[in-house]
């Protein structure tokens, strides 16, 4: 009982409630826009509409939609549909050649508008100098969509050259994980000191990518709104852990939200160095 | 001066009055100086003296009263009628006080005073009187969020106020998030409260200065006040040490949550959720009167606060925790060389720190996990203060002063059991130098010229900023009953506190000025006139006073940074370059308060209201678009009652309304297209991740926030002898839901996925208010 006092006394000063009240968001829905273009890669464009909790979500909010992109030859590349009911656009017929330096036009022509954003692809592209991956041996086990995963505990020491453009921004992933990032690198190394590796692999790709300034303000973005969770059955993480600032903006797209950036990525193979048995 | 001729002798003769109930008070006590003898009044309150001529002073320090000071220069035959305070009707008194109300026309618009007996007449959150919610109900001033006890005055920001404890500045004015304030009601004497008009000794901070005096020990008499709350303990102490030469008084505040914290025993760690706060204050003073004119006193006020959280998932200890503690000494010295001169010197120290913490610990094998941000802030200063009085006409105020700082505006301490990080931010050095020069000049009857001049030098060896800061006031009055008031003032602030400028919680960091960031200044214009009206025993006033300030080198967060992620996020090198994470800008808030007064015998009523608006521009900010100051509290209503219900028993409703302030809330918010980073993953929108897109800084208003306090407040005498106090009280009546603060949460549909809602958190239904205070 006498547990219980100070935590009901604490609990009865923040007797107080949440109360849900009437969003800016749930305003009139503007297009949605997220593409990515990177050479080497197919060129994909997703376009949606900003939610509205009054309003039914749609796969495909935008039928008539038409997509196209082109670069400084100032030929328009159409983007056709992924799937009838899908709301991406992809150049299928690779048409479109992306290049480091280059400026990007993004058009999208709706019933009653038209959406207007470019890229310039990075040409300061930042490359892996060298890469080590090195293990003693010691295992841990991780889920991974939802199987349990053997890994070995390793060290990852990686260092890299280049000097990408200010405002730009880079990121280290190693299976399709996000390792690393920042904006203008004052240190051209990166260390995990502990970074899992499953043991059933003995050499794994990572990727040094440098990303165009929008992109990596939209990745500045995104993850401050990770760290956003569900406060409302813990008012103590709602006041220390809720983000007090302000979010940057990061949209460069024109009758429209989202992000049109660039990346160039430099991949290379790393061979785990495991003891010797 | 005391030249007395002992051939002429004149006669004072007079009478002591409730100024309540008009009724005579027999038997008080008046100390006359310089002769320092004590004489009490007759059964029907009248005394007489004959004296030589000269200058002389009367002292009545007579409990329940406020003490009075009465200086004259008697030259003739002289009838005095002396009115004490009593608690109902009580206003300030500075000085020489013979009238039954202090007359809204006798001070400049632009400043309000409350004295301890108003204080204690207001109601009170939980039973808990603050001086800052006090002000906070008058016109021009606001507070950030309900039940906070701070202060947001003409525009500005709670951290450009000047908050001065005895003279002391004070980085840290909050018990327990804002709930109450670091000044104990039981030791305030006084305190003043400068919107503008700002004489030339204060300056530091851009908006606004609050002096608060606390009662000095009274050097005869032993005595005490011990008082209970819903939500704290205090007590304070006068003990005379040597008669009529050497006092100390101590008082002390305590939560009663910190009680029940110690009188709970040990909970075991492994076992559930368990809350633990606390926060206490104490102030001591030693007073030692060395001779008439000679007096020390010696200083220390300590306050901390403390929220514990634990939690035991699995394996793990969670452990949050936020602490912050202020300390400061200071020893004063006091010498009056004559009746036209003064001096005081003031000898400082003072400490703040800060501690918001997380781990997580293994309870089996003890690995643990620490994230820690530590502030510490220590300064050490000497003030040196002069009056001189030349002529009825004229007066002269000089003084200087040097501070010191040494600020580490944060450490991180980042600690596991395969690494190991410690990130500091840079520790600074600064030296601030201070010196001022004003005068009064009396130029014609209740004509009064305020000019003064205040030099200001701040930085290190990397930087140095030189300021001059003029200051001019006027304040004439005219038949008695109709008065003027004018100033123009600039003010600078060297030590900038910037607070989260977007959602959640508005956690706050100190930083000094740096090559980077330059000081803040303000230029503040005021020009006001009140009018007092009295009729058939019953008194009105009426306050206007327009204002206009200029706000420059304001500092905010840059997008993506606040007081928690910009050291925590941000690349480990980033929390040594400000400049990165902070941005200066411009503001500007103009507006009109009103203040009315209604008195009649047994009824009082108090409004305030202030129509105003506030904004800034910063060129990182907003694409560098004008946008509304989060103070742009555009209306804002404060209506004060109280009522005598009999010789005992009194009744006091306060209600309070504000419009909403801007905060910055999403425009658009989108499914994320893509759980991952490379282009070919975009995938259809899952339900799960969205992200949000900020067109407008403060593009949104929160709700109005209104309630209504009342309170029952009875007089007795306990256990026979004591005078005790008894309030009893309503909090928030109507059990409005005000906004305390907005946050985005999820709410889940039906199909288990979530969608993003806005939400607000009120902290303060409907409550109850209980006090008891007992003097002895």
């Amino acid at each position: 009982m006498k547990r219980i006092i100070p935590f009901f006394l604490f609990i009865s000063s923040f007797y107080g409630c949440s109360h849900i009240v009437d969003a800016p968001w749930n305003n009139t829905p503007v297009p949605v826009v997220y593409s990515i273009i990177s050479p080497n890669e197919i060129t994909q464009v997703y376009l949606n509409k900003t939610y509205n909790s009054n309003l039914p979500i749609e796969k495909s909010p935008y039928p008539q939609a038409k997509v196209f992109i082109c670069g400084v030859d100032s030929n328009w590349v159409e983007l056709s549909r992924l799937q009838a009911d899908t709301c991406i656009f992809e150049d299928k017929q690779q048409l479109l050649k992306v290049e480091k330096g280059k400026t990007y036009y993004l058009k999208i022509e709706l019933d009653n508008s038209i959406i207007h954003a470019q890229t310039t692809v990075p040409s300061n592209q930042l490359t892996i100098k060298d890469v080590n991956c090195v293990t003693d041996g010691t295992t841990n086990n991780s889920l991974v969509n939802g199987q349990i995963v053997k890994n070995y505990v390793c060290r990852l020491d990686l260092s890299f050259e280049g000097t990408p453009k200010t405002d730009s921004g880079f990121f280290i992933s190693a299976f399709s994980q996000h390792l690393y990032g920042s904006t203008n690198p004052d240190q051209q190394n990166f260390l995990a000191p502990v970074f899992y590796c499953p043991t059933d692999t003995s050499s794994f790709e990572i990727s040094l990518t440098t990303i165009d300034p929008y992109f990596s303000k939209y990745l500045n973005a995104q993850s401050i709104n990770s760290l956003q969770s569900d406060y409302s059955a813990n008012m103590v993480s709602a006041i220390t852990q809720t983000f007090g600032g302000v979010l940057p903006p990061f949209s460069n797209i024109e009758n429209g939200v989202g992000l049109f950036g660039s990346s160039v990525t430099d991949n290379r193979r790393v061979k785990l160095i495991k003891p010797v048995e | 001066m005391n030249a007395q001729n002992p051939e002429i002798r004149y006669k004072v003769h007079g009478q002591i009055l409730d100024s309540r109930t008009g009724k005579e008070l027999k038997r008080i006590p008046i100390t006359v100086f310089p002769f320092n003898k004590v004489v009490d009044t007759d059964n029907k309150g009248r005394f007489l003296f004959s004296m030589p001529p000269g200058d002389y002073k009367f002292r009545i320090d007579y409990a329940p009263f406020d003490k009075k000071e009465i200086a004259f220069n008697l030259k003739s035959d002289t009838v005095m009628v002396i009115e004490l305070r009593s608690p109902f009707t009580s206003q300030y008194l500075e000085g020489v006080e013979i009238t039954a109300f202090r007359k809204a026309t006798e001070i400049p618009t632009a400043i309000r005073q409350i004295d301890n007996l108003q204080l204690k007449a207001l109601p009170a959150l939980i039973g808990e009187r603050d001086i800052l919610k006090a002000f906070s109900l008058t016109a021009g001033v606001t507070a950030s969020s309900e039940g906070a006890a701070d202060m947001q005055v003409r525009g500005g920001l709670h951290g450009q106020n000047l908050y001065l404890l005895d003279g002391i500045p004070l980085y840290s004015t909050e018990h327990f998030f804002g709930l109450v304030s670091v000044y104990n009601p039981t030791i305030i004497k006084s305190a003043k409260l400068y919107k503008a008009d700002f004489p030339a000794e204060y300056g530091g901070k851009i908006s606004s200065v609050i002096n608060v005096q606390t009662q000095d020990a009274d050097l005869k008499k032993f005595k005490g006040e011990a008082e209970i709350s819903l939500l704290t303990s205090k007590i304070m102490l006068n003990i005379p040490v040597v008669n009529d030469k050497l006092a100390l008084s101590v008082a002390g505040r305590l939560s009663n949550y910190s009680l029940i914290n110690l009188i709970s025993p040990i909970i075991p760690q492994n076992i559930g959720t368990r809350f633990s706060f606390h926060f206490g204050d104490i102030n001591t003073s030693l007073n030692w009167k060395i001779s008439e004119k000679d007096k020390l006193k010696l200083s220390f006020f300590s306050n901390t606060d403390g929220i514990d959280v634990q939690n035991k998932m699995d394996n793990d200890l969670n452990k949050v925790w936020i602490k912050n503690k202020q300390q400061n000494g200071g020893l004063n010295w006091y010498k009056t060389f004559s009746e036209k001169a003064e001096n005081h010197v003031l000898v400082y120290a003072d400490n703040y720190g800060y501690d918001f913490g997380n781990s997580v610990q293994n309870v089996i094998t003890s690995k643990k996990q620490i994230i820690q941000i530590l502030t510490d802030i220590h300064s050490e200063g000497i003030v040196e203060k002069f009056r001189y009085i030349p002529s009825d006409k004229l007066n002269f105020n000089t003084g200087f002063s040097v501070k010191t700082f040494g600020f580490t505006p944060y450490q991180i301490n980042q600690n596991d059991s395969d690494l190991n990080t410690k990130k500091t931010s840079t520790q600074t050095q600064l030296t601030e130098g201070i010196a001022y020069l004003e005068g009064d000049y009396k130029f014609a009857r209740q004509q009064n010229l305020s000019l003064g001049l205040r030099f200001n030098s701040v930085g290190n060896q990397e930087k140095i900023y030189n300021n001059l800061e003029p200051r001019i006031g006027y304040h004439g009055i005219f038949k008695n009953d109709f008065s003027l008031s004018a100033s123009i003032g600039k003010m600078t602030q060297p030590i900038h506190r910037v607070a989260n400028s977007g959602l959640g919680f508005p956690f706050e960091m100190f930083f000094p000025t740096s090559t980077y960031l330059l000081p803040e200044s303000s230029w503040n214009f005021s020009l006001g006139c009140a009018k007092d009206f009295d009729w058939n025993k019953r008194n009105f006033s009426i306050k206007v006073d327009a204002w206009y300030k200029t706000m420059n080198n304001i500092v905010e967060f840059q997008d993506g940074y606040d007081a928690v992620f910009s050291t925590i996020i941000a690349p480990q090198n980033t929390i040594l370059d400000t400049k990165k994470y902070l941005t200066q800008g411009n503001g500007k808030a103009y507006g009109i308060d009103f203040s009315a007064n209604y008195n009649v015998k047994n009824w009082s009523l108090t409004a305030d209201y202030t129509l105003m608006k506030a904004e800034c521009q910063f060129d990182q900010l907003n694409n560098g678009r004008p946008f509304a100051a989060s103070t742009d509290i555009r209306n804002s209503i404060s209506l004060t009652s109280q009522l005598k219900l009999s010789e005992s028993w009194s009744f006091s409703a306060t209600w309070q309304f504000n419009s909403g302030k801007p905060i910055t809330v999403p425009t658009y918010i989108f499914a994320n297209p893509v759980s991952n980073l490379k282009p070919d993953q975009v995938s259809d929108y899952d339900g799960t991740l969205y992200q949000r897109v900020i067109t407008q800084r403060n593009n949104y208003r929160t709700k109005p926030f209104h309630k209504l306090d009342i309170s029952f407040t009875h007089n007795y005498k306990a256990f026979k002898h004591y005078n005790a106090t008894i309030s009893l009280g309503v909090y928030n009546v109507y059990n409005n839901a005000n906004p305390f603060m907005y946050y985005i949460d999820g709410v889940q549909n039906p199909n288990k996925t979530y969608k993003p809602v806005l939400k607000y958190m009120s902290l303060f239904p409907i409550l109850p208010s209980f006090n008891w205070s007992l003097k002895f």
